[in-house]
């Protein structure tokens, strides 16, 4: 009675996942390749590439890609480079205005956006800075680092000071410990902070636009106009594309981070 | 000497941890540092391994100076009280660490064979590929004791390693890391809060209380014969007394009706319970004019409850500091109320 019970509570509870999460996803791959798929046929009639042939088929498309890739690859590196030693310091020692200096780190994702990037602006044209990819990954910094940080430092406080003790007694200076102890055991937060930051960097729109000045492509660039358009199958094309980037991301780094480990871990 | 604090002092935010503390150490020694929690002591062995330096004093390990020294350049190793093994590394790989990361890097061939050899005197060597998480708390804290004692250290730091484990499991591995430690004649220092495991461990005992080493003995000295009051308190079961002590092995029970010998003193007592141990019966008893309990090894039959006589002989009475038998007239005056 109990089994029947829970076997069907296991049953609902996959079909609401699959009905939530799963099927959203077939759904927008499957209008993408199909055609003129509407109510009320249940199921798509025709297939066709076409989306994919108006998304592909734009000049743009290629080095808008590219320049996607780059900046979010770019930004999520200096991230690590910024974030850590920050996080770190807000995580390990205790200061006078620690509290006061969280909450500023805090303020570029409290403060709305637009507001920092119109005074921005006017500082990156008197730096020359504008119109090109160098000042879009500055400014990308502004919507990811408040996170990066957010995320480390509860990494680092779950980990407690003991590790690097224990590595120091046992004769390894600090750096060797940072390298060979610390970023083995935060890894999970190293990687929500990489596909955070990824994800963050890849949705800008608006800091794109206005520092790029139209310059610099990026993919949702030339995504968004395309909002405008009824073409269900090419919107379609279009997001399974963006959707596809960071996942291709979160397997490059999941691949690094496992040989990183295995270069670690050699006795 | 091998080990040697001199004066060593520390203070933190305008309050002193501890002070002027001197230690000797011999090679293959094993101390043991026990004292309440809060009395300092751990603050002292993490100065020691250089996790955290001292006001003032030095710290001499072989005729070197380490006391500026970082922890890492120390020819010390501390193990804590939890294992720590690196849960990303398997046994083997936790256990070479300090080979390969440390000071002296040896070769892989060579860093792999002295982490089996000791992997198998600790009797793990079948475990060496298994992660820490497949471990239980003994094996974690064995293969803890190899890490530490690959690399050779001048002196191993032991922070309450087994506070950690399950009772049964804590005496078992005990008793079994003093014989390990014996027979690689390793040198240690001890830091426990368990008078019993202090004396199981310890070739010698440094009591520690409210930041100086009150007495640092062999275990039956300092059982026997206490040097302060705060040290009998702590560390002995006899009673204590404001300028006396009676060490436990001088305390006799009688009924209340019997006779007293001239020789003989007695406290008014009331047995609370009894237990059984070791073949002999036990009595817990409670001592009124001292508002002290004590237990004490008796063949009569006593019921709970009972009014008995705790007696001693008055040439058994010591004095803290001198440590030898009080003479008569003046421990009659000092225990007529």
């Amino acid at each position: 009675m109990t089994r029947k019970r829970k076997l069907w509570m296991r049953l609902t509870m996959l079909s609401l996942f699959m009905l939530i999460f799963v099927a959203p996803v077939i759904l927008m791959f499957l209008k993408s390749v199909s055609f003129g798929w509407s109510w009320p046929d249940w199921r798509p009639t025709q297939f066709d590439l076409r989306g994919w042939r108006v998304v592909f088929g734009d000049p743009r498309i290629f080095s808008s890609l590219w320049n996607t890739i780059l900046i979010a690859g770019v930004v999520v590196m200096l991230n690590f480079i910024i974030a850590t030693p920050a996080a770190y310091a807000l995580s390990r020692f205790h200061f006078r205005g620690k509290a006061i200096i969280e909450s500023l780190l805090m303020l570029p994702i409290l403060i709305p956006v637009l507001a920092i990037a119109m005074g921005l602006h006017l500082t990156m044209i008197r730096l020359g800075l504008t119109d090109q990819v160098l000042g879009v990954i500055f400014i990308h910094l502004l919507p990811t680092l408040p996170y990066a940080i957010r995320v480390l430092k509860s990494g680092f406080d779950r980990l407690k000071n003991e590790w690097e003790e224990q590595g120091a007694v046992l004769g390894a200076n600090s750096q060797t410990v940072f390298w060979t102890v610390m970023v083995p055991l935060m890894t999970p937060s190293i990687r929500s902070t990489a596909v955070l930051v990824f994800v963050i960097s890849l949705s800008q729109y608006v800091l794109t636009a206005i520092i790029g000045g139209g310059t610099v492509s990026t993919l949702p660039m030339i995504y968004y106009p395309f909002f405008t358009s009824a073409d269900e199958a090419v919107i379609a094309s279009f997001s399974v594309l963006f959707a596809l980037l960071p996942i291709m991301f979160l397997i490059l780094f999941e691949i690094t981070l496992r040989v990183y480990l295995r270069v670690i871990k050699r006795p | 000497m091998l080990i040697k604090v001199e004066k060593l002092t520390k203070s933190y935010a305008g309050q002193t941890v501890f002070s002027d503390l001197n230690l000797e150490m011999t090679k293959g020694e094993i101390m043991s540092l026990v004292g309440p929690s809060g009395c300092g002591k751990t603050t002292f062995l993490r100065c020691i391994a250089g996790l955290s330096f001292s006001t003032s004093g030095s710290i001499y390990v072989n005729d070197v100076n380490i006391t500026n020294s970082k922890a890492d350049e120390r020819p010390v190793v501390l193990m804590f009280q939890q294992p720590l093994l690196f849960p990303h590394l398997t046994i083997l790989e936790n256990v070479t660490y300090g080979l390969k990361y440390g000071k002296n890097k040896s070769k892989k061939q060579e860093r792999i064979e002295r982490g089996l050899a000791i992997l198998e005197k600790v009797e793990l060597a079948a475990l060496s590929g298994r992660y820490p998480n497949q471990l239980s708390g003994g094996q974690q804290q064995r293969v803890a004791l190899a890490r530490a004692l690959i690399l050779n250290p001048d002196l191993l730091l032991l922070d309450e390693p087994f506070s950690s484990l399950d009772p049964s499991l804590r005496s078992s591995i005990r008793s079994w890391v003093r014989d390990f430690l014996k027979k690689e004649g390793v040198t240690a220092l001890f830091v426990t809060h368990d008078r019993e495991e202090a004396m199981m461990m310890g070739d010698r005992i440094a009591v520690m209380k409210e930041g100086i080493f009150q007495q640092i003995g062999s275990p039956k000295d300092v059982y026997q014969q206490p040097k302060s009051p705060q040290v009998a308190e702590m560390f002995s079961e006899g009673l204590v007394m404001e300028g006396f002590f009676l060490s436990p092995d001088h305390l006799t029970l009688r009924p209340k009706t019997s006779l007293k010998a001239a020789d003989t003193e007695a406290f008014d007592a009331t047995v609370e319970y009894k237990i059984l141990k070791y073949g002999h019966t036990f009595y817990h008893v409670y001592v009124h004019a001292l508002e002290q309990r004590v237990v004490v090894l008796s063949n009569h039959e006593f019921l709970d409850g009972e009014q008995v006589e705790l007696c001693y002989k008055r040439i058994s009475l010591q004095t803290y500091n001198k440590n030898h038998p009080v003479d008569e007239g003046k421990s009659s005056k000092k225990l007529s109320r």
